[in-house]
């Protein structure tokens, strides 16, 4: 698989078709739900994977390693999701501060439910939260590189993660909670 | 957490039908890009181009002035050339000479020609060391110390030798740019004249001309000066006199 990747790199390094397009049907499902799990559209989010795909193959002497080349990528179709849902859709965050307190208490809630919907969460989750909650939780940002992405304060990324893990609870509750009332009812 | 991004990192979505077909028209059409640098590279060369083009320009010029400079030179130094061929003649048609007037007034025009000859030679032995051209002066100044001794020459080369310094004074006149003459116009003249009778119709005095000097300047206006024993008079003073 590595040296397979190692091969295909290489050759696609020097603009073979065949090569780029197995590296497409490698990694485009996966981008694409990476692209998906900020943008929640489908369609919006083929466009940023056709446009991060485009820049991946046109600048693919910037990526020097085969070994990277799965991160870098990923890394493109993230700034480019990000900078499609800050042009399209007014994200705004409340400026609250931010307690250690609130985060501690929140830690471990979300471990309780194991069968969660992603999509469906996605969905739901205000996109201040989702923003934050991608990149702190799924692409293991810190606060101050998150801030620096989002062009926020490091405490506004902080109390954005808190609430985003609250506002999950909630939603698990509510669900267990609907759960038990139509378990109850038969 | 850690389930949630597992799950998160397995979760995959298929690509729709002709998705790629669209990204590779997408790429197809890249090269274009590709070629602005070209085009700026090759603004590059033709400004190269074009400066060496005009530097060639320039250097032709230049070398076209020194080429007839040399031109000039080398047209003497051919006539040279055909002096010792035309004294080598003369020496093997030496039986065939009869005219003992002619003879004597030919080795004069021959002395003549020679001091040309050695003027011309000093010349291109300052200018032009070949070795072919120097054993051609050799045999020029062998031949012409040699004739005036043996006293014979033969007359249809003299006119070549001797009409060269001619030729070449015809050529600098000709160079020189002749100066034009000019001529006085009637109206000119008359106007002259007219200024002459305003002269002596009005005095100085009454054009206001000469009267405030003769006021105003303290400087002693004697009638005779001397000096060294001699009287100097005013030319008014002797005509009054």
């Amino acid at each position: 698989m590595k040296q397979d990747l190692q091969h295909i790199f290489s050759k696609a390094k020097k603009n073979d078709r065949l090569a780029q397009k197995s590296l497409f049907e490698m990694f485009s499902g996966k981008m694409l739900s990476v692209a998906n799990s900020y943008i929640n559209n489908r369609d919006d989010a083929e466009d940023v994977l056709m446009n991060a795909f485009y820049k991946a193959f046109t600048k693919i002497e910037d990526c020097k390693n085969y070994e990277s080349f799965p991160f870098w990528l990923r890394k493109i179709v993230v700034n480019d999701a990000i900078t499609f849902v800050r042009k399209n859709k007014h994200v705004l965050y409340a400026e609250t501060e931010f307690t250690d307190a609130i985060a501690d208490q929140r830690e471990d809630v979300s471990e309780l439910s194991q069968d969660i919907d992603l999509e469906i969460v996605f969905k739901e989750m205000p996109v201040g939260y989702k923003l934050v909650f991608n990149l702190a939780v799924f692409e293991e940002k810190k606060h101050q590189e998150i801030a620096e992405i989002l062009n926020i304060s490091e405490g506004t990324s902080k109390s954005q993660l808190s609430k985003a893990k609250k506002w999950l609870q909630d939603y698990f509750n509510q669900q267990q909670n609907t759960k038990q009332n139509a378990e109850s009812e038969i | 957490m850690q389930s949630l991004k597992s799950k998160y990192e397995q979760q995959e979505m298929k690509v729709s039908e002709g998705f790629w077909d669209r990204l590779e028209e997408k790429l197809d059409q890249s090269p274009a890009k590709k070629e602005k640098p070209n085009i700026i590279w090759l603004r590059y060369a033709a400004a190269v181009i074009f400066l060496f083009g005009l530097g060639g320009i320039l250097w032709m010029t230049n070398n076209k002035a020194e080429v007839n400079g040399d031109q000039q030179f080398a047209s003497q130094s051919e006539n040279e050339k055909s002096i010792p061929a035309s004294v080598k003649k003369s020496e093997n048609a030496e039986a065939v000479k009869s005219n003992p007037i002619n003879l004597i007034l030919d080795s004069d025009n021959q002395k003549f020609a020679v001091k040309n000859e050695d003027s011309l030679t000093r010349f291109t032995l300052n200018e032009v060391e070949t070795p072919r051209m120097k054993n051609s002066i050799r045999k020029e100044k062998l031949a012409s110390n040699q004739i005036p001794e043996k006293e014979l020459i033969i007359k249809k080369e003299e006119p070549q030798i001797v009409s060269k310094p001619e030729e070449q004074l015809a050529h600098t006149d000709i160079q020189k740019p002749r100066e034009k003459v000019k001529y006085v116009s009637s109206s000119d003249l008359l106007f002259g004249v007219e200024i002459d009778k305003a002269k002596t119709e009005t005095p100085k005095s009454a054009m206001g001309i000469n009267t405030l000097k003769k006021n105003d300047s303290d400087f002693p206006n004697p009638k005779r000066i001397k000096l060294f024993g001699i009287t100097l008079y005013e030319k008014d003073s002797i005509t009054t006199k």
